[in-house]
């Protein structure tokens, strides 16, 4: 399951740091207002200036070195661009009709730091006028400039890595956003003429200054990962970033990512038959290379007829890590009869998976559920049931309850009424969680287990998330006078001096 | 706890005891860590229409959730007359969700954010070694 594919390589902010990009403009506002009156004055006046745009040189981003030879994110740029784009322009200069592609970016970093300030003013009105305005600039600077894609990439490469600099990350969002665009206009035009002589190019450049930092790596990877742009004629770029990440000189991750996408898309565009891809795959299955193996698992799993060799393979080569990651790939892609048939013939190798169970029961909860009372009704697969309650229960829903619920009084086997205590405590109210609680503590198979009985503090730890304090005194009054093992006595004593004043319960510990 | 209750904690710890002492030739096996990134959510970012070509914020959104399963062992069939036996506490698995905080009409996305919501224990992973068998348990 080992899925190291992180949607956002940024990590998430806790709720109250505020906006990233807190910019004060209070002398800027009366200057804006006045720039963007000029400016709508002197743009509805007057046509279009298509001319200016083509007088502009379109910077190029060839490089002087390949993929292969570039150096590790992070490295010193300044030697892989051939040309680069004009120096910083003027942040507050309007966009009037002859302004220049990066005048028009810094216009629309600027105003788009402005909307965001607006908008956490609570000065609604103004933010959607800001953001009308912002909206209609972009269309402009996209309209006039047909080759928009690689001046801005150019922009991009030539930036420094991401640092602390509002405005920097600002830049860095609007040419992710021309680039978007980009991609997508050009495939639009490249799939109503047949013709891919425009958008095959720019994807080249994109992947060839991935390698060259982790911000262009990343928006690289979010602009083409999952994405109909990479083709055949992409592969060998595609191959070197895999093998920069061999060398880790380049994000695995993306690199992964890149090469399921490349291969998805082969196959959907006939540029390679699903026999061929299948017959590589084979090939790459044994492969060192952890995105090649990955590609290789995912293309063989996904189809019914080269399944079986998947799991033959995974069992004689016995090697959990590769299990886990082929039972998220599972989960993730296959239909959920299909990934819950795989994950049982995984369970011998790995017995438990709970992480697959749980994204697969998001996506298809009453699969999961219907699986778990068939087994419970024939009493078989203990190991199985344990990870169906730890996925339908933890989908946070009456369906989740429910299950857990019947399992907590039904199930034969203590962990999977454990399990249930787990969903429980995650998920229910704070009544039925305590309950839940108090009943294990009560069942000898649980309370005379010592690592079971430890893992009651983990699911007593829920209720404190919940904020069920109550419940937390009563139940950490109970636990305290049984047979924790030592750290789990230290775990129980942390979590009840954060929970309760002092640490103490409302009644004494009976002896 | 009442005097039903010792008395079936006493049985099953008794269950286990001397009497059902039989080697089960086992050994650990150490599962790597693993951590499994539940779908994209939304995060506001934007749809946007420009010349004809619908522009959609990127498929890598803010994951639902991320559950993280610590390294630990398991019990694996074995030939050399050992058993396994638990070695400290267990770990929690835990699981973080997440869910978008949006400002919603920004043309740029720089106004969504992917916050943490809450980190639960999903359930707990043992921790294992592997011992002989002791010359009662053949």
């Amino acid at each position: 399951m080992y899925t190291p594919i992180p949607h956002r390589s940024t990590p998430p902010r806790p709720a109250s740091a505020g906006h990233p990009l807190r910019v004060t403009l209070v002398l800027a506002v009366p200057m804006l207002a006045l720039a963007a009156a000029l400016f709508a004055v002197t743009t509805w006046l007057r046509p279009p200036d298509a001319g200016r745009a083509d007088r502009e040189p379109t910077p190029s981003v060839a490089l002087d070195s390949s993929a292969q030879n570039a150096e590790p994110a992070g490295a010193p740029v300044t030697r892989h661009l051939v040309s680069q784009p004009a120096a910083e322009a003027s942040t507050a200069a309007p966009a009037a009709a002859d302004a220049t592609f990066e005048e028009r970016i810094e216009q629309l970093v600027t105003l788009g730091m402005r909307t965001a300030q607006l908008a956490q003013q609570d000065e609604i009105d103004a933010a959607k006028a800001s953001d009308q305005e912002v909206r209609r600039l972009f269309e402009d600077l996209m309209q006039r400039f047909a080759d928009a894609g690689e001046r801005g990439l150019a922009r991009l490469a030539g930036m420094p890595d991401p640092g602390t600099d509002a405005r920097d990350a600002a830049r860095r969002v609007v040419l992710q956003l021309v680039l978007r665009t980009e991609l997508a206009r050009r495939h639009d035009a490249a799939n109503a003429a047949a013709d891919r002589s425009r958008i095959d190019p720019l994807v080249q450049s994109l992947l060839d200054v991935m390698p060259q930092a982790s911000a262009t790596a990343e928006i690289g990877g979010d602009l083409l990962a999952n994405r109909p742009y990479l083709r055949l004629v992409h592969e060998p770029g595609v191959l070197a970033l895999v093998r920069l990440a061999g060398e880790q000189a380049f994000s695995r991750p993306i690199a992964t990512r890149l090469l399921l996408t490349l291969w998805d898309n082969l196959q959907r565009t006939g540029e390679r038959s699903s026999e061929e891809l299948c017959q590589l795959a084979m090939l790459l299955l044994a492969d060192a290379d952890p995105s090649r193996r990955t590609a290789a698992c995912r293309q063989l799993l996904v189809d019914v007829r080269y399944r079986g060799l998947v799991m033959s393979w995974l069992r004689e080569r016995n090697d959990l890590a590769v299990a886990n990651e082929v039972a998220g790939l599972a989960a993730r892609e296959l239909p959920p009869a299909d990934a819950l048939a795989v994950l049982r013939e995984l369970a011998p190798i790995l017995p438990s998976a709970p992480g697959a169970y749980v994204v697969l029961a998001h996506r298809a909860p009453e699969v999961v559920a219907t699986c778990y009372r068939e087994l419970l009704a024939s009493d078989i697969q203990p190991g199985m049931r344990k990870d169906l309650i730890a996925g339908v229960g933890m989908t946070s829903s009456a369906l989740g309850l429910e299950l857990a619920q019947l399992a907590l009084q039904n199930d034969p086997s203590p962990d999977v009424r454990m399990q249930a205590v787990f969903a429980l405590t995650a998920n229910a109210a704070g009544e039925p969680a305590e309950r839940a609680l108090q009943q294990v503590l009560d069942d000898p198979e649980i309370a005379g287990n010592p690592t079971r009985l430890d893992a009651v503090v983990f699911a007593l730890q829920n209720l404190e998330v919940g904020g069920h304090t109550n419940a937390v005194d009563r139940v950490g009054q109970r636990l305290r006078s049984m047979s924790l093992s030592a750290s789990g006595r230290r775990e129980l004593e942390v979590l009840l001096a954060r929970s309760l004043p002092g640490g103490k319960t409302s009644l004494p510990t009976p002896r | 706890m009442n005097a039903r209750t010792r008395g079936c904690m006493l049985v099953a710890m008794l269950g286990v005891g001397p009497a059902s002492a039989q080697c089960p030739n086992e050994r650990t096996q150490a599962v790597p860590a693993d951590l499994e990134i539940g779908a994209a959510q939304d995060c506001g970012g934007f749809q946007y229409r420009i010349a004809g070509v619908q522009v959609n914020s990127s498929d890598g959104g803010c994951p639902v959730f991320v559950i993280y399963t610590p390294p630990h062992e398991i019990a694996v069939a074995s030939s050399e007359g050992t058993k396994v036996e638990p070695t400290g506490a267990p770990s929690p698995i835990t699981m973080a969700s997440f869910k978008c905080q949006t400002n919603w009409f920004l043309f740029v996305p720089i106004g969504s954010s992917c916050v943490l919501d809450r980190v639960v224990n999903l359930g707990f992973v043992p921790h294992l070694h592997t011992v002989p068998c002791t010359g009662s348990e053949s």
